[in-house]
């Protein structure tokens, strides 16, 4: 536990000392990117009484989580349910209620070993102190202000868990596909008819692509996202640390003898497994929506196709889950302030009409947690808009190229590398 | 009607899209070449037909006696293979597979088989290898799986669609370059709509100079594309899989493997952190998680990869 408090502690202190010195942890880009990311379970409920169920599976269990977010995911990416139940939510969420998944998430902040149930702090560490060297740890551990400011980062940080449901369902087009293929027959049959050579080899080609076509070239989806974030109150954070938290045992036989027969460690291990009350997901919201044709440029083959039509129908979704819920929102770090640069981008719906607010994060340490004071307001550069959706290179599309979207100046000065911008309505 | 219009029409598309791409095709009458982004002819028009760019090369089709012939060029402009073979596929890693024999036609579409599939080392251009198979596959981390028998395999010509704004389609692009997400499947032609046919062959791993990986005396009736460093296989109607050093590290024991053909895509995700790197499947329906070293992760259960909204799931599923 001790050990627990230590890192908890220099946690807290490196948030306040990090925010002292971001210009400087800034310098590494990618760094940046990877500072106070919200995390996210991302999982999908299919339905094996539809049609392509398998090749949606395939293509959202090949899909990465979204790059604004860490990887929060569990072992269970996909359930089934029968497409009409209708009352798909509340099934869901009597599903994560008896499957714990609530509490798996806790655990997995937490590293914890399901043998031995301790934990380990270096999950929260890793996530929260990007930027940070060994000495700004080894000095915020020392520091009072660590001590007194316990958990702040790790609080924070564990409250902006998500978990999205995509509930995919395939968009039944057979009668578009039916068109499409007859239009190519004509076309075949032109190009068969204009040639009395039946090796030619012109004229199979179009066969081929009438099948393939009528299975791709209408392929939709409609994709209901629900939203829920992981409760991580005072009340759930006080009985975690308090009941249930203690470090993972050393590897040696000594000190795995000493853990084995320590009773109020075995106490707190079961107290733990049999708690079906204290960890909790709230529902936030929801969006569904159906995606867009599939542009086939730069394909390779129907699976190229599947993927990203649900990549950019689930990216999609994300994006207007983010526009509707302040929590949800993500905040990307400036890496750049000549010009003004963030690696933000179409994925995430930015577009000419944009508005972002600049923020500063202030450590308040009066109450051990952090705000965020407004420094000025940006919008993109009209044409520096980086699009960044799933296979958009590809496609060649617009703004591919970039690597940032560029931003001007609405309001507010001397912004620094490392401030953070989110999107405003 | 000129013969060449489907062609022609597949390359619109692309030569209107592509401007990014190093290699842009374009066409003057009914032949086509490559420009580059700044409209600059790299290739003049004297080809039938063109293919998308790959890694800087493109696939070019030039009518020779009355008959398609393919050959490479490179984005420079100059021709690095003339047209001269029956057809050329599966670039990657520098390498190309070249074929030489008869291309049918059929109601499922075009299809070679019959003849022979070399390889030939761009770097090394003129020199083609001196094995020669069934079927081969693209070079993937320097090696590659070959057919060693004869079959009645049908290997398609790799083409995508090309459809217009309202998804209708008006050509095709024509698949030159391997893609991540390549299949084994992708390179046989499918028949009456139930997905390619591939016969049963011999299978043999080999490295870029043709010397072979796998066991020659035990080769693998049919094989899968490398994912991550581990392709399944399969031998006497069971599966395994190999690693890109030949070792077959799970062992071709399994009635069904991740994602060997018929397979169904699992509801779980092993991370990395477990050490799982794939599902196996026994003769009793029970899956079991395996790492690269063949070890088992998370013992046979009675779990089919599915779970139901109705389910509580089996604590050894879990990771957390």
């Amino acid at each position: 536990m001790k050990r627990f408090f230590a890192y908890i502690s220099a946690l807290a202190a490196v948030t306040a000392f990090s925010f002292c010195t971001l210009k400087a942890s800034a310098e590494e880009p990618d760094s940046a990117m990877q500072y106070r990311r919200s995390s996210l379970y991302s999982f999908m409920v299919s339905h094996p009484d539809l049609k392509m169920d398998d090749e949606i599976v395939g293509a959202f269990m090949a899909l990465e989580t979204p790059d604004k977010y860490n990887n929060h995911d569990l072992s269970i990416k996909c359930i089934t349910a029968y497409s009409k139940k209708e009352d798909l939510r509340r099934e869901v969420e009597a599903w994560f209620q008896r499957n714990d998944v609530a509490k798996r998430m806790v655990s997995k902040w937490f590293m914890r070993n399901k043998v031995t149930g301790g934990f380990d702090p270096s999950l929260v560490m890793e996530r929260g102190l990007y930027g940070a060297t060994a000495m700004d740890i080894e000095t915020a551990a020392q520091s009072r202000r660590g001590i007194d400011a316990l958990g702040d980062k790790g609080y924070e940080m564990i409250s902006n868990t998500f978990v999205i449901v995509n509930d995919i369902t395939y968009v039944d087009h057979e009668k578009n596909a039916d068109i499409a293929t007859g239009i190519l027959s004509i076309i075949g049959g032109i190009a068969a008819a204009a040639s009395d050579d039946e090796n030619n080899i012109v004229t199979g080609l179009t066969t081929l692509g009438a099948m393939v076509s009528s299975m791709i070239a209408g392929f939709t989806v409609r994709v209901n996202s629900y939203l829920y974030q992981l409760e991580w109150d005072d009340r759930t954070a006080d009985t975690f640390y308090n009941l249930y938290y203690y470090d993972k045992p050393a590897t040696d036989s000594a000190s795995l003898a000493a853990f084995a027969a320590d009773t109020a460690i075995a106490a707190k291990k079961a107290a733990y497994e049999a708690d079906d009350t204290t960890f909790r997901l709230k529902y936030v919201g929801e969006y569904v929506a159906r995606s867009a044709k599939p542009v086939l440029r730069g394909l390779y083959n129907p699976e190229d196709v599947f993927r990203k039509v649900c990549a950019r129908a689930i990216d999609n979704n994300v994006m207007e889950l983010q526009k509707k819920f302040d929590q949800f929102k993500v905040k990307v770090p400036l890496f750049s302030t000549e010009p003004l640069m963030a690696r933000i981008g179409m994925k995430e719906g930015v577009t000419a009409k944009s508005k972002f607010e600049v923020l500063v994060p202030v450590f308040d340490e009066a109450t051990g947690k952090v705000r965020y004071n407004r420094k000025g307001v940006i919008r993109p550069v009209a044409g520096k808009i980086w699009d960044n959706r799933y296979m958009a290179s590809e496609e060649q599309a617009t703004g591919s190229e970039l690597t940032a979207t560029t931003f001007e100046v609405v309001s507010g000065m001397n912004f620094t590398p490392g401030m953070l911008i989110r999107e405003i309505k | 009607m000129n013969k060449h219009l489907i062609i022609t029409a597949a390359v619109i598309m692309t030569a209107a899209t592509a401007a990014a791409q190093t290699l842009i095709p374009y066409q003057s009458g009914n032949r086509w070449g490559y420009k580059d982004a700044s409209g600059k002819v790299i290739v003049n028009a004297v080809y039938e037909a063109v293919s998308l760019p790959a890694d800087g090369y493109g696939l070019v089709a030039g009518n020779v006696d009355g008959s398609l012939k393919w050959g490479i060029v490179g984005q420079d402009g100059r021709t690095v293979i003339e047209p001269a073979y029956d057809y050329i596929d599966l670039y990657n890693e520098g390498m190309v597979a070249i074929y030489k024999g008869p291309v049918h036609n059929s109601e499922e579409g075009l299809y070679m088989s019959g003849g022979l599939w070399g390889y030939m080392d761009l770097g090394k251009p003129g020199e083609e290898f001196k094995l020669l198979f069934d079927a081969a596959g693209p070079f993937v981390d320097s090696v590659a799986w070959v057919n060693c028998v004869r079959t009645a395999s049908k290997r398609q010509r790799r083409t995508m669609p090309i459809v217009d704004k309202k998804g209708k389609p008006i050509g095709e692009n024509i698949i030159f370059g391997v893609s991540g997400t390549f299949s084994m499947e992708d390179m046989f032609l499918s028949e009456g709509g139930d997905g390619p046919v591939i016969p049963d062959g011999a299978w043999v791993l080999m490295d870029r100079s043709g010397n072979a990986l796998t066991d020659t005396d035990a080769p693998y009736q049919a094989v899968g594309e490398f994912k991550e460093g581990l392709a399944w296989v399969k031998r006497n109607g069971l599966y395994g899989f190999v690693n890109n050093r030949g070792t077959e590290v799970i062992p071709a024991v399994y009635v069904m493997v991740q994602d060997a053909p018929g397979s169904r895509p699992s509801s779980l995700l092993l991370h990395p952190e477990s050490g799982a790197v794939r599902w196996v499947m026994n003769d009793k329906g029970q899956m079991a998680w395996i790492d690269s070293e063949g070890h088992v992760v998370v013992d046979f259960t009675d779990f089919d990869g599915k779970v139901s909204v109705f389910d509580t799931v089996n604590e050894n599923m879990w990771d957390y």
